[in-house]
């Protein structure tokens, strides 16, 4: 009893703090909200094309036809630029990922069959600008099959004209018959949003955070003076203990309840279910517990503990994977990413949402390294609490 | 006389604060560290993901197969795939544990098909787990997609007009035309722009978080206001014969002091330890002394609007992450899609990093940044100290 009215206590505390409960929601809320703009893939259909800056210096029907596709191509967004000069300053300002210069007698030279060269400037490689050499690439395919079969075609009798038959065969790219066909392999449900990686990172990201944070307020109660008279309560410590781990589970669970239904409404990001999502979701509890509690007892005053929480929290986090995806790691950093729990957390969350395996066999060891870091955190900051008193 | 005492006991104070310190100094530090590290690549001529494995099912065995392979020895490709062969099977459970990030399949018939005129699928089997690496993978396959459909149209379009073409020269036709198609083909020249200096990742990072933690800087002025009122010094100073513009001048003046003196701090270590190279140190000053300016302003204007001096600060230090994620602080400017490069003008990180970044690829005083910068500081202050003083 004294054990639930401890950690009722402790909720209330917390949830009536605003501080908490920025960090708790709108905290992780802008992150997404930010990243999700930053992070989506360019040059899809959420309007976040490529901008392509376009200087033509020819006039010539097939030049005409080039630039006619870029512009009716949704993964590019055009911007036309008067001389060449207008062209470097858009690539200088970063106003565009490229630019793309079509040389005069461009045109000519394509129905000529000689080999045409294009410009593309840019000022810095990034995957975005190769994302737009790949689109330009694609429609140079397309012009150079209808080349061929142009230049093939009008030496037959009778035959139409040269730009008929270009015409004709690059319009036959409209409806491919050969093409790609992709599947996600292992998940159940194919239109896993792409909200789902970024809600992910940040809900275990601030979850962490919030509690750890959280569970600082030991060292509140001591500056308060309120720590020695509760230990000087007739309880004993294994139900203290037991009271504030309870109250900080019942505040995770709520943080995350929140959250993962407000990243659902909002960024359509999905975080599965079944016993899969309580386990994972209480060793990211318990391991935050555990994280802060050592913290609590390794600094002296509760100030220092917020900013070594917040510090050491960020740095694992970025490290884990939890900002930006693990496959842009080098191999070493890789190494270094895996000593992190958040790392295993999300691991976790991949697995069993976008993966969409809820096996103990494939669950086991994200569960088994949440775990025994909780453990090992646990039993330092135990033993040292013990000792301190 | 008053206004420098005060700001000079706002120093002393904030230099004592050891977990100020460590907010303002060392979490910069070791961020642009990580950063620096992570990204190493990232700025360089590629974009950074390291090799991986691709599975290759081949339940077709014809000529195309064939094709596909060697088209994935390509010297290009071969910098960032390592193909394997594998079983359906194999390829499916590997990519359901996460092991592989992908697998290309060429279904059974898929020559044939292709050959014979009849609409075919090239399949790609993707690790929904992964974000980038399968993507690049559906990359490589359109791509050879698309030289297939290119030299078939041809030779549609050859039939249909009536050449007589015979079904056993459709082959060798086959491999002229792609040899045609591969001369005739637009060739893209892509070319750097020289803008001077490049920007790694630490310089980067550098310039990145010293704008984000000099803003960071500017929660120390709402709280010492906020611990001057806590601890009744406020009134104090408020009835002694300070005027209450050169107190809230003084407080400000802190502000820039602390916020230059952290810029100073870690101008000099990133230069020292990562050998960054800021570019004109004066103009980089300057510029650091609009942004400090900027920054004061901003929190002024902060602890004047928001009288809850907790809430202000919570306020600010949520604040400050947003607009160092818009500003350009976390994920690179060039990375930013055009839509977000337009909302990042709201941020006064985006200002100073812009503003530092053109002066690291050795561009003239960027004068347009300096002066909103100082305007922004300007117009802060004013209101600020107006507001406070009445209130």
């Amino acid at each position: 009893m004294k054990t639930l009215n401890i950690a009722w206590r402790m909720l209330r505390v917390a949830l009536f703090n605003k501080n908490n409960l920025l960090m708790m929601f709108l905290m992780p809320l802008a992150f997404s909200l930010v990243f999700g703009l930053l992070l989506s893939p360019s040059g899809d259909e959420n309007g976040n094309a490529l901008p392509l800056a376009l200087y033509v210096a020819d006039d010539h029907p097939v030049t005409n036809i080039l630039v006619e596709q870029l512009r009716a191509n949704p993964r590019l967004v055009i911007r036309d630029m008067v001389t060449e000069a207008a062209l470097q300053t858009a690539v200088q300002g970063s106003e565009v990922v490229a630019g793309l210069l079509l040389p005069a007698g461009f045109g000519e030279q394509v129905q000529a069959g000689r080999v045409p060269t294009v410009t593309l400037l840019r000022e810095v490689d990034t995957n975005l600008f190769v994302a737009a050499e790949q689109e330009l690439q694609g429609l140079f395919t397309q012009f150079a099959s209808a080349t061929v079969t142009a230049n093939l075609l009008q030496a037959a009798p009778a035959a139409d004209s040269w730009l008929d038959i270009f015409t004709r065969a690059l319009a036959a790219w409209d409806e491919p018959t050969v093409g790609v066909e992709s599947t996600a392999i292992g998940n159940s449900e194919p239109s896993i949003q792409e909200g789902t990686h970024i809600g992910i990172g940040f809900t275990v990201m601030f979850v962490m955070m919030a509690i750890s944070t959280a569970a600082g307020c030991v060292l509140e109660e001591r500056e308060w003076g309120t720590w020695p008279r509760v230990l000087a309560a007739p309880i004993e410590k294994g139900q203290l203990v037991a009271g504030y781990v309870l109250g900080y589970f019942g505040l995770g669970w709520f943080q995350l309840g929140i959250l993962m239904l407000l990243e659902k409404l909002i960024f359509g990001a999905e975080f599965g279910g079944g016993w899969g999502l309580v386990a994972l979701s209480s060793l990211l509890i318990l391991c935050a517990v555990s994280i802060g509690m050592l913290m609590a007892v390794t600094v002296k005053t509760f100030q220092q503990q917020q900013a070594i929480a917040s510090i050491v929290l960020t740095i694992t986090s970025m490290l884990g994977g939890l900002f930006f995806p693990v496959e842009m790691f080098s191999p070493a950093l890789m190494k270094i990413a895996v000593l992190t729990p958040q790392f295993w957390a999300r691991q976790g969350f991949v697995d069993l949402v976008l993966r969409g395996s809820s096996s103990w066999a494939v669950l086991q060891k994200p569960l088994l390294i949440l775990a025994a870091y909780s453990a090992v955190f646990f039993l330092i900051g135990w033993q040292r609490l013990r000792t301190s008193e | 006389m008053q206004v420098v005492w005060i700001a000079l006991k706002d120093l002393r104070l904030a230099a004592r604060d050891r977990t100020g310190l460590l907010l303002l100094l060392v979490m910069p530090l070791v961020l642009i560290t990580v950063l620096g590290f992570a990204f190493g690549g990232a700025f360089a001529s590629r974009p950074a993901i390291g090799r991986f494995e691709v599975g290759v099912v081949d339940q077709d065995g014809g000529q195309l197969a064939t094709a596909f392979w060697d088209v994935l020895q390509d010297e290009s490709l071969q910098e960032l795939l390592v193909p394997t062969t594998l079983t359906a099977d194999a390829a499916n459970e590997a990519i359901k544990t996460g092991k592989l990030a992908g697998a290309i399949v060429i279904p059974p018939n898929f020559t044939s098909d292709v050959l014979g005129g009849q609409t075919a699928n090239l399949k790609v089997w993707r690790d929904p787990g992964q974000q980038l690496r399968p993507m690049i993978i559906e990359t490589v396959a359109q791509s050879f997609v698309d030289n297939l459909l290119a030299t078939r149209l041809v030779v549609e379009e050859a039939l249909r007009s009536g050449q007589n073409i015979e079904p056993h020269e459709i082959e060798s036709l086959g491999l002229q035309i792609a040899i045609e198609m591969n001369r005739v083909k637009v060739r893209l020249q892509a070319d750097a722009i020289a803008s001077g200096k490049h920007v790694d990742s630490f310089l980067y990072y550098a310039i990145g978080m010293a704008c984000m933690f000099l803003l960071f800087s500017g929660s120390l002025g709402l709280q010492s206001i906020a611990s001057e009122e806590r601890r009744q010094t406020l009134a104090r100073m408020m009835v002694s014969p300070t005027a209450k513009i050169r107190f809230l001048l003084g407080k400000s003046l802190g502000q820039v002091n602390i916020a230059v003196i952290q810029f100073v701090i870690l101008y000099l270590v990133t230069r020292l330890v990562f050998q960054t190279d800021w570019g004109s140190p004066l103009a980089v000053m300057l510029l650091a002394l609009a942004y400090a300016f900027a920054v004061t302003g901003l929190s002024m204007l902060v602890a004047a609007l928001i009288p809850n001096r907790a809430a202000a600060v919570s306020a600010w230090s949520i604040g400050v992450q947003i607009m160092a994620a818009l500003g350009g602080s976390m994920v690179p400017l060039s990375q930013f899609p055009s839509f977000m490069l337009k909302v990042a003008h709201i941020s006064p990180c985006y200002w100073g990093l812009r503003g530092f970044l053109d002066l690291a690829t050795g561009l003239p005083l960027p004068l347009v940044n300096i002066f909103v910068l100082a305007a922004t500081g300007l117009i802060g202050i004013t209101l600020g100290t107006w507001r406070l003083a009445r209130g």
